[in-house]
């Protein structure tokens, strides 16, 4: 499977996270803005990090996360997959 | 041209109350000025009681030997003591904020307590933490004004919102504080950090208590059904996002642990760390749901 694939992986992963904690973001998609348009909450931001941890399989280690690395999908991969391709996805959502 | 709506003083709790607060805050001591660091903690020493390890109840706990179950309790003392500096440090920004209000000016005296208290207190946490860890954790979510009310203009609500948010942190953490402050199996320096805290935060919780009593008999009635039922979620979302804040797979790594996201999925749903939860929300809960914040205890959104 190649790089991008994996990449494509991590975003639906991620996006089925997001759809099955809110039930109504049937749309979202990787660019729909996940704080400003209310899809997620920032204190849901605890939860989706974990889920980066899962799919990451290590702990993310920042001295201060900004709620723009959050905006959407597209930047929580550039953020924090982007050296770590390829990567095992299943069941982790 | 919109104009703004003059402050009027939403917070009132009596000349009398404010004043035993402020006096009780200058008592001797009631600061952690005289707190003892040692060079070094005691070796293997339990850092934190093992019935409030995040581990404890688990499978992988029990088959750890006991060094590794006493370190695993000095990295979760570093976590417990991070997440109180992150805590305080919204906490001091939020208070900053309502000095010298009109809305606040009877209280702010004690707000100028409370600050210093806090301050202190972040100060005693992180000098425990850079001494003994070398390090303090980040905090595991983002910093930002109380989404729930941020573009409601209902009088009362932000500072509801805020008071109730500081009242949940506290109670949880007082919950720990008040378990390991007499414990003999922990350092002297821990339970003295632990009985300084619990010390300055009961008069804080007596405090958060009448002012969210306050703000909801003044000013719930005048918040339509979306207000109310907005705070309540963000409520009990802000509760779930600082039990989460416990279970920090930097502390297990740092403990020797592997696969430790893992070891935060198991710990976070196993059925003893879920009463532990419960028995130490339980206080707040029944105390907002009292006053009518809440509908009902409801822990089940908060666990999941």
């Amino acid at each position: 499977m190649t790089a991008a694939c994996r990449e494509g992986d991590i975003q639906q992963a991620l996006l089925a996270w997001i759809r099955k904690v809110n039930p109504n973001a049937v749309e979202v998609d990787v660019t729909t803005p996940l704080l400003a348009s209310r899809v997620l909450t920032s204190l849901q931001i605890t939860d989706l990090l974990l889920m980066i941890e899962r799919l990451r399989g290590e702990a993310v280690e920042a001295d201060e996360l900004r709620p723009h690395v959050f905006r959407n999908v597209e930047t929580i991969c550039s953020t924090f997959f982007q050296d770590r391709f390829p990567v095992e996805v299943e069941d982790v959502a | 041209m919109s104009v703004a709506r003059p402050e009027t003083q939403t917070i009132d709790l009596g000349e009398r109350l404010v004043a035993r607060l402020v006096a009780a805050s200058a008592a001797p001591g009631a600061s952690c000025d005289r707190l003892a660091f040692p060079e070094t903690l005691p070796p293997a020493a339990w850092c934190t009681a093992p019935e409030l390890v995040g581990l404890w109840g688990t499978a992988i706990w029990e088959r750890l030997d006991p060094v590794a179950q006493r370190r695993i309790s000095f990295w979760e003392a570093v976590n417990f003591f991070s997440l109180n500096i992150h805590g305080e440090r919204a906490l001091i920004t939020g208070l900053a904020d309502r000095l010298y209000r009109t809305r606040t000016k009877s209280v702010t005296p004690y707000l100028h307590c409370f600050l210093d208290e806090e301050n202190r207190h972040s100060q005693a946490f992180g000098t425990f933490c850079l001494r003994y860890a070398a390090k303090v954790y980040p905090p595991r979510t983002v910093m930002s004004a109380s989404p729930a009310t941020a573009e409601r203009p209902e009088p009362g609500l932000d500072d509801l919102t805020f008071f109730a948010r500081v009242l949940i942190f506290e109670e949880i953490a007082d919950y720990h504080n008040r378990h390991m402050q007499h414990d003999d199996r922990l350092p002297p320096v821990v339970r003295a950090i632990n009985a300084m805290h619990h010390r300055d935060e009961s008069r804080h919780l007596q405090f958060g208590r009448r002012v969210v009593r306050q703000l909801w008999e003044t000013h719930s009635g005048e918040w339509d059904d979306d207000a109310k039922e907005g705070l309540r979620r963000h409520l009990l979302e802000y509760l779930r996002a600082a039990w989460r804040e416990y279970y920090n797979p930097l502390a297990y790594r740092d403990a020797g642990l592997t696969r430790t996201i893992d070891v935060v999925d198991d710990a976070w749903a196993h059925p003893t760390q879920v009463a532990r939860r419960e028995r130490a929300s339980r206080s707040v809960l029944q105390y907002l749901e009292e006053v009518g914040v809440l509908n009902g205890i409801e822990m089940e959104g908060v666990n999941t």
